[in-house]
């Protein structure tokens, strides 16, 4: 079942303010709120596989599916360095380690702020490729938001469902 | 002063030990899981403080402060998490958690943290 509106509300408000807490304690940078949309069914399950990282972590409970946090290679090797000064030019495993910590503390910022929910979230996984190579279910409508930290960018993608009715 | 660090991810275990030397901590012992940090603790003589990460293969950091407690140890444990559903915090607090470190975190959360779970030794 798709989200009430008042979830996707809440839903936004909790991606948001997650995601600009996590850059403003970690690393003492502003993370930007781009833009917040559907994702275009016109641009998913594109044949170009992006130079990019994907970290996947799933929730269930009174909301089911997935929130995905997606980093071209800049934005990936960016964050690692300004994390904890990893230097490096491609995404290697310290990065991979980096972002999937990002897609935790994100993740879980935004489960504490749904606190209405029972939910449970999912160890995080990491996908070589961006977000125009994610594919969802055709009962699910994913949310995009993208947000921008220095000159780079990044995409969070949450693909839920709600077992209660609205 | 001599801290055992327990978490899965290299890069978390990274930030918060150059976190702990920056406020004048300068003995950390780093652990991967719940079953190295037993193996690191030993009779845990020397530590002063465990900090851990909650969820971690091989053995959770609640399973990690289960056992301590069970064999006596009485040393402040502080909880590094982003963990704080009301059922999941009273667990950690039955099991004998002192405090929580909430992800994310800055170096002055840090800070005010470790000097509530250990006054007699203010850090800087």
């Amino acid at each position: 079942m798709s989200l009430c509106i008042d979830t996707q509300t809440t839903l936004v408000d909790a991606v948001n303010a997650s995601v600009v807490d996590v850059f403003q304690m970690m690393v003492n940078e502003e993370a930007v709120v781009l833009e917040k949309g559907d994702l275009p069914r016109s641009s998913i399950a594109s044949n170009v596989v992006e130079n990019a990282l994907t970290i996947a972590m799933g929730f269930s409970g009174d909301l089911t599916g997935s929130c995905c946090i997606c980093l071209p290679q800049d934005a990936a090797i960016r964050w690692a360095n300004l994390l904890i000064g990893h230097q490096t030019e491609e995404i290697d495993q310290t990065v991979i380690d980096a972002a999937s910590e990002l897609a935790n503390i994100i993740v879980g910022g935004v489960k504490r702020r749904l606190c209405d929910f029972a939910l449970t979230m999912s160890l995080p996984s990491a996908i070589r490729a961006g977000e125009r190579n994610l594919v969802f279910a055709s009962n699910i409508s994913p949310i995009q938001f993208r947000y921008k930290f220095g000159e780079c960018e990044l995409a969070v993608v949450v693909a839920l469902s709600q077992s209660s009715v609205c | 002063m001599k801290v055992l660090l327990v978490d899965d991810s290299g890069v978390m275990r990274t930030i918060i030990a150059r976190g702990l030397r920056s406020l004048f901590i300068e003995e950390v012992v780093e652990a991967a899981d719940g079953v190295e940090a037993l193996a690191k603790f030993g009779d845990g003589e020397g530590f002063d403080l465990v900090l851990t990460d909650w969820n971690m293969p091989n053995m959770s950091g609640l399973e990690l402060v289960q056992a301590l407690r069970g064999a006596g140890h009485r040393l402040p444990i502080m909880m590094v998490t982003t963990e704080t559903e009301k059922s999941q915090v009273l667990k950690a607090i039955q099991a004998g958690v002192n405090d929580y470190l909430v992800k994310p975190f800055d170096q002055e959360m840090l800070q005010l943290k470790l000097n509530r779970v250990l006054p007699s030794t203010q850090t800087a």
